[in-house]
């Protein structure tokens, strides 16, 4: 586990105080409010690792990623890739940048373009960059097929002609044809089948060790998340709530909501039923346009206290790979103080 | 105890340009009073068109062509429309995956509650909306009469999926049949409508035919689960059997590529290939081509489902010869 902490990690991406609001203002009655979508997110991403980041919807993640692939302008902050700052790029420098990171979505049904041919949705970037052209540009997309565990055979079919696994597989292709160093990847399991799930999943986490590829792996589904993930990022109401070694995360959750979150998961094995320990979380996601005060999931906690509705709990440290945000940590309510610090 | 619900020789299929295609091959299972049952299978698998068949809900261009489905001995697939209207949503209810769209938007969610109790118990006016608010009120949503008046939009996605239970609960059903009712939503709420539905199983006695791709659902859930695969039942035993030693290679391999959240994760062990769509099945065993143990048998005839012990039935070869061996 020392082995994430390591002192000349090479940092690929950082965020810093990351903002993003929506206004919502109702002009006509002159109130001013804002929909705090990301709110003062910092997290350092080294290379080569993969960060899960999880959540109920509407937590931000979603937003997290498209602000990461600079699809979405920020209200405040910065996101430093290889410690360059991209919000200071003009269009042209940020084009270029654009080919070392790349996405993949969730619905393999919608993200591919039902009018071209699986050749043409691979070669798309690799044409418009003008990387390849002819004959080499078709050699390129038919390794990149097999790279993903397509045939050459199916490269004129169009979307439409292929299973969900299949399709996302032609997704992954398209994102790894510019050689990408980062890969967020926005719930690329959640529409697939359980039997199709395991597949990309070996194929992504294949793929990085060929590769040498980072990612940040958006998901709700918290075991398969922890299957990909070297580190676990949680998220409630646009904030990171608590980050951690993935192993150290499930074994000694320190804020409750991660222990709600993981508790709520339904464990396949009929013979822990009844005697595991539930403590399953009332109520729904507050509305965000009005958050609670203090700490936001005091209003859901089962050990919130005073001091929770006032006062706004800052990322502490337990180790440098475990930090949370919460005035009582579990089993260590009314315990040591910890040290300030960010993820 | 008592059969509820007894599915013979189901056969649902739908009528394509390219001719028929079996959704539903040869279905059989039965439900007793009280129990909660599962159907566990991928998209494809049949599942929910079992389901919809049961209460004479299955779209056109489908039609179910054969077998008997018997609900306290008597065939409702040979009732009239009005017969089965009786029952619909009185005595067997259902509960839809998707509720935003289950609802209808423009209605009220008190007024859709009170519908079926006014067409089914004859009570109306004030006493039918006593009896809305007492429902929201069992399934758990805070403040029922403010929420009576609220129409589905204005409600989170755990919300509705409890007035869809309210619902479904509103004539005090015998059989209550859930259609992946977690599935859209979040693990918080997963958990808190699950407990609801547990409650219901063991507090009233309600039995629940539940249908999920989720095996930590059925875990969770289930008494006896019900493996579909391509059209078929490929396995059925009791929950316990099928975790600790599941027989179907299918069944084994749906256990494997779960991801565990406890333990170091080894590598998953996918199945591999794609689920066959509907017009593409294969012949013999519909899970040859994915299956490790596939020999020259297996592609030509369909196994039948080999009783291997009490309450559980497994349609592959591979246990072909351990019956035929206790037979001697």
């Amino acid at each position: 586990m020392n082995d994430l902490i390591r002192k000349n990690d090479e940092i690929l991406l950082e965020l810093k105080n990351v903002k993003k609001y929506y206004d919502i203002s109702n002009s006509f009655l002159k109130n001013k409010s804002y929909l705090k979508a990301v709110d003062d997110i910092s997290l350092r991403v080294r290379k080569g690792e993969t960060i899960g980041i999880v959540g109920e919807s509407g937590c931000g993640k979603s937003t997290l990623g498209n602000l990461i692939m600079q699809m979405l302008p920020l209200t405040e902050g910065q996101i430093l890739f290889e410690g360059e700052d991209m919000s200071n790029l003009s269009a042209n420098q940020l084009r270029k940048k654009r080919l070392d990171f790349q996405m993949i979505f969730q619905d393999p049904f919608s993200s591919l373009n039902p009018r071209m041919k699986v050749l043409d949705i691979i070669a798309e970037p690799l044409r418009t960059y003008r990387i390849a052209k002819g004959e080499e540009l078709e050699n390129k997309v038919y390794s990149l097929m097999d790279l993903v565990g397509l045939n050459k055979s199916q490269a004129y079919r169009y979307p439409h002609e292929f299973s969900g696994g299949q399709r996302q597989r032609i997704g992954i292709a398209r994102a790894l044809a510019l050689n990408p160093k980062l890969i967020v990847c926005d719930e690329p399991i959640s529409a697939l089948d359980v039997s199709i799930q395991a597949q990309i999943l070996n194929l992504l986490s294949n793929l990085q060790k060929k590769l040498g590829l980072t990612y940040i792996f958006i998901g709700h589904g918290i075991p398969a998340v922890k299957y990909i993930s070297d580190r676990i990022a949680v998220m409630y109401m646009g904030k990171i709530v608590e980050i951690a070694d993935k192993n150290e995360i499930v074994k000694n959750p320190k804020h409750p909501y991660t222990e709600a979150l993981l508790s709520a998961i339904p464990v396949p094995d009929p013979k822990l039923r009844g005697n595991k320990k539930q403590t399953v979380i009332e109520g729904d996601v507050p509305n965000p346009v009005n958050p609670p005060s203090g700490c936001r999931f005091h209003t859901r906690c089962l050990y919130a206290e005073e001091k929770c509705k006032r006062e706004e709990p800052q990322m502490k440290r337990l180790h440098s790979y475990h930090q949370f945000a919460c005035h009582y940590p579990i089993n260590h309510q009314g315990g040591k103080e910890f040290e300030n610090g960010t993820a | 105890m008592s059969k509820l619900l007894q599915i013979n020789n189901l056969k649902t299929v739908f009528y394509t340009e390219e001719g028929q295609v079996p959704s539903v091959d040869n279905v059989s299972l039965d439900i007793k009073k009280g129990e909660t049952v599962a159907i566990v299978g991928e998209s494809g698998s049949g599942k929910s068109v079992t389901a919809l068949s049961i209460l004479g809900l299955v779209p056109s261009p489908g039609r179910v062509v054969t077998g008997e489905i018997l609900y306290e001995g008597k065939d409702l697939l040979k009732m009239t429309d009005k017969e089965i209207k009786k029952i619909r949503g009185n005595e067997i209810s259902m509960i839809f995956q998707e509720p935003l769209s289950a609802l209808n938007p423009v209605l009220t969610v008190g007024k859709q509650i009170q519908e079926s109790i006014e067409l089914h118990q004859k009570k109306k006016g004030k006493r039918a909306k006593e009896k809305v608010i007492q429902l929201l009120n069992r399934v758990g949503i805070p403040r029922p009469e403010k929420v009576y008046y609220s129409y589905p939009h204005t409600l989170s996605g755990g919300m509705r999926q409890r007035v869809m239970i309210a619902m479904a609960l509103s004539c005090r059903p015998k059989l209550i049949i859930a259609d992946e009712p977690t599935t859209a939503l979040d693990v918080t709420t997963q958990a808190q409508i699950l407990n609801l539905m547990k409650s219901l199983s063991e507090e009233e006695g309600t039995t629940i035919l539940i249908i999920t791709h989720d095996l930590g659902v059925v875990a969770e859930m289930a008494d006896r689960v019900v493996v579909m695969y391509a059209g078929q039942v490929v396995e059925q035993s009791t929950v316990y059997d099928l975790f600790e030693k599941p027989e179907h290679p299918y069944t084994k391999g749906l256990l494997d590529c779960t991801p565990k959240i406890h333990g170091e994760s080894e590598e998953l062990l996918a199945i591999e290939g794609t689920v066959p769509t509907i017009q593409n099945r294969p012949t013999g065993c519909k899970f040859h081509p994915r299956c490790k143990f596939t020999h020259e048998k297996c592609k030509e005839k369909d196994p039948e489902l080999f009783t291997i012990k009490e309450k559980q039935k497994v349609r592959c070869y591979l246990h072909e010869k351990v019956i035929e061996e206790r037979l001697k």
